[in-house]
């Protein structure tokens, strides 16, 4: 009854936006489809003749990056995983198998407090899984005979999990995971898994860490995986010798050689108030966000500059560019109006550390701030019974209610930070089964833990979110 | 597989119009952004991946979000007064009786507005241009279920405001 209740809202509203229909000019839509189709038909002429030309030369550097692009869920993510500490971007949720060694609570508490999962173990353990586990991305569910890796590091070492996105793969069944483990140093160590189950290792931290990780190819790797920073071992072959005409839209940079295909770019900017906004290369503008005919423009001098065209999302007075090459050396570069200085090792890692605290704290106390609100919504949810289920799904054979709820802090200079929880309710016992937790960066990606566990079965609805069961059961 | 550049604007353009012209409210604006959409396109074509898992529609409307974040950040969004908007009520008898009047319009405008942006965005991409919320959640590089968190509270929102009756 319910459902088609909302279908009739549902249905009430389509007429509500169908009422308010915006009809083009007369002829409009037969003009631009004029202009669209000549258009289309001189690029794919010069396509071919590029193409033509193409074959007998070098691999295009727009090929190349347009590849890593591609994959940018997860460079956007990895690279920002740096700074916040988080998956971010990949558009999915990291589910954290019955067989960690994570419990429920600990991730529970931790995702809000810290947004880190502090493992509380004595040694750094390896565990493969198999055919055991499931994961979501872009909320499907899979479950198949891929393996996840997962990876416990020492006490006080931190814990990131994500699947790792192969462009050369069908997108919807990602088939490669990753697992990076963060020193408190800033060092950290990522696996990477394939389809034919070999296992890849980048030692940011310059340690060997595990026989199950075979050395990295580190063409192969790249298109799996840009380190976010890597601060060791600083050599870029490209040096950036000037960079101007920075603005919101787009800037400049010369280099003292051609950027060739080793060579990948990435941006990060800062808000005025110096927390990481977010990485630039936000997919939905990937496609073109760098163009090859703005690169490589070759000056008298026998320098390089090239034309980036990227859409910030924020004010920008600090931009950080790094060069990475395929030894997965790099260069980091922060720049600040036309100046542009690069940064050595100590100072990336006391940025980085600045950037964190100062991240952590501000959402931190956001979260904290929420959470009331959101505890107070659901409880009287359940109390006044006008839960609001999206669906329903069948786990088991139980009925379960799919309930999702989102606290949004929004303000127009700072952005958004949203708290969405959904929970999943059985039906007949009125127990949340299993809770998810997402905290949404606008234009930053998102994080998502998803618990599914022991302790939270059977935990009344009613109860769940009250102070005191909160309070019991979360961990010091 | 190669887009299909045609059948795309075949398909998508009513879809694409009406999302833009929600969005800025213009009508020349919106045939420069829609013209402009397009334009884009053709010119990245080669770009689309479909192994990548987007539709063609989830693509295209990643550059039409694009294309209008882009426009919102060079121009502070202008809300064009409800007289200018051409409105064209449609034949269906019951959205006649429910959004009738300029007034209702205005409302309608008003309270998508007071939207927070991704809601505003997620409720246009599904009623304006008829995603649905696997698309949307491609467009927006966010999962699906936040779609449907945001959609919920979304048209919790509108439904409240816009008084629909049932």
């Amino acid at each position: 009854m319910k459902r088609q209740h909302d279908k009739q809202h549902d249905q009430a509203l389509q007429s509500a936006f169908d009422a308010a229909e915006h009809t083009p000019r007369a002829g409009f839509q037969d003009e631009l489809r004029s202009r669209v189709m000549q258009a289309d038909a001189l690029t794919n002429t010069s396509r071919r003749n590029d193409a033509t030309t193409a074959a007998n030369k070098e691999p295009m550097n727009k090929r190349n990056l347009m590849k890593w692009l591609v994959a940018s869920p997860l460079v956007a993510g990895a690279a920002l995983a740096v700074v916040f500490g988080v998956r971010l971007g990949g558009g999915g949720d990291t589910t954290l198998p019955g067989g960690s060694q994570l419990s429920a609570q600990e991730v529970f508490a931790n995702s809000i407090d810290n947004f880190f999962t502090t493992v509380r173990s004595d040694e750094v353990r390896y565990q493969r899984v198999r055919e055991t586990y499931e994961y979501t991305m872009d909320g499907k569910t899979f479950a198949d005979d891929s393996i996840m890796n997962i990876w416990t590091a020492g006490a006080n070492e931190r814990v990131d999990i994500y699947p790792v996105e192969n462009p050369d793969y069908d997108y919807q069944t990602p088939t490669i995971s990753s697992m990076r483990v963060f020193n408190d140093d800033a060092s950290y160590l990522d696996c990477f898994y394939t389809l034919s189950d070999n296992l890849y290792y980048v030692d940011g931290g310059g340690r060997e860490f595990d026989k199950g990780c075979e050395e990295i190819d580190p063409v192969e790797a790249w298109w799996n995986f840009v380190p976010a920073d890597t601060y060791i071992d600083i050599q870029p072959s490209a040096e950036i010798i000037q960079l101007r005409e920075i603005d919101h839209l787009k800037f400049t940079f010369t280099t003292d050689s051609k950027l060739e295909e080793r060579h990948y770019i990435y941006f990060q900017e800062n808000t005025d108030n110096g927390s990481v906004a977010g990485m630039l290369l936000d997919p939905a503008i990937e496609y073109y966000s760098l163009d090859e005919r703005l690169l490589n423009q070759q000056n008298d001098d026998g320098t390089y500059t090239h034309y980036v065209n990227v859409s910030l999302e924020w004010a920008t007075p600090m931009v950080r560019i790094q060069i990475v090459d395929e030894n997965l050396t790099s260069a980091v570069y922060e720049v600040e109006g036309t100046t542009v200085t690069q940064l050595d090792a100590s100072d990336i890692n006391a940025l980085y550390q600045s950037i964190q605290s100062e991240s952590y704290a501000a959402i931190s106390e956001e979260v904290e701030n929420g959470y009331g609100e959101l505890e107070g919504m659901l409880v009287e949810a359940v109390e006044n019974g006008t839960l609001q289920n999206e669906e329903t799904r069948v786990v088991d054979g139980r009925e379960q209610l799919v309930v999702d709820y989102t606290v949004a802090f929004y303000d127009e200079d700072e952005g958004e930070v949203k708290y969405e929880l959904t929970a999943f309710i059985d039906v007949e016992t009125a127990a949340i089964e299993e809770v998810s937790i997402q905290y949404d960066f606008v234009d930053a990606g998102s994080v998502t833990l998803q618990i599914q566990e022991d302790t939270i079965l059977d935990t009344p609805a009613s109860e769940f979110f009250t102070e005191e069961y909160w309070e019991n059961t979360r961990p010091e | 597989m190669a887009l299909d550049v045609a059948n795309l604007y075949d398909t998508e353009f009513n879809s694409v119009y009406q999302y833009v012209s929600f969005r800025v409210r213009h009508r020349e604006l919106t045939e420069e952004l829609v013209s402009q959409i397009f334009m884009k396109v053709v010119e990245k074509a080669d770009t689309y991946k479909p192994q990548r898992g987007a539709t063609q529609r989830s693509w295209l409307f990643a550059i039409v979000r694009n294309t209008l974040a882009d426009h919102f950040k060079k121009r502070r969004h202008e809300t064009v007064p409800v007289d200018e908007v051409e409105v064209v009520d449609t034949d269906t008898p019951s959205a006649g009786d429910q959004l009738d009047t300029k007034q209702d319009l205005e409302q309608m405008y008003a309270a998508i507005e007071e939207l927070p942006e991704r809601q505003r965005e997620i409720i246009l991409l599904r009623y304006k241009s008829g995603l649905k919320n696997k698309e949307i959640a491609q467009v927006l590089d966010i999962d699906q279920r936040s779609v449907s968190a945001a959609l919920s509270k979304a048209t919790n929102t509108l439904r409240t405001e816009l008084a629909l009756s049932l």
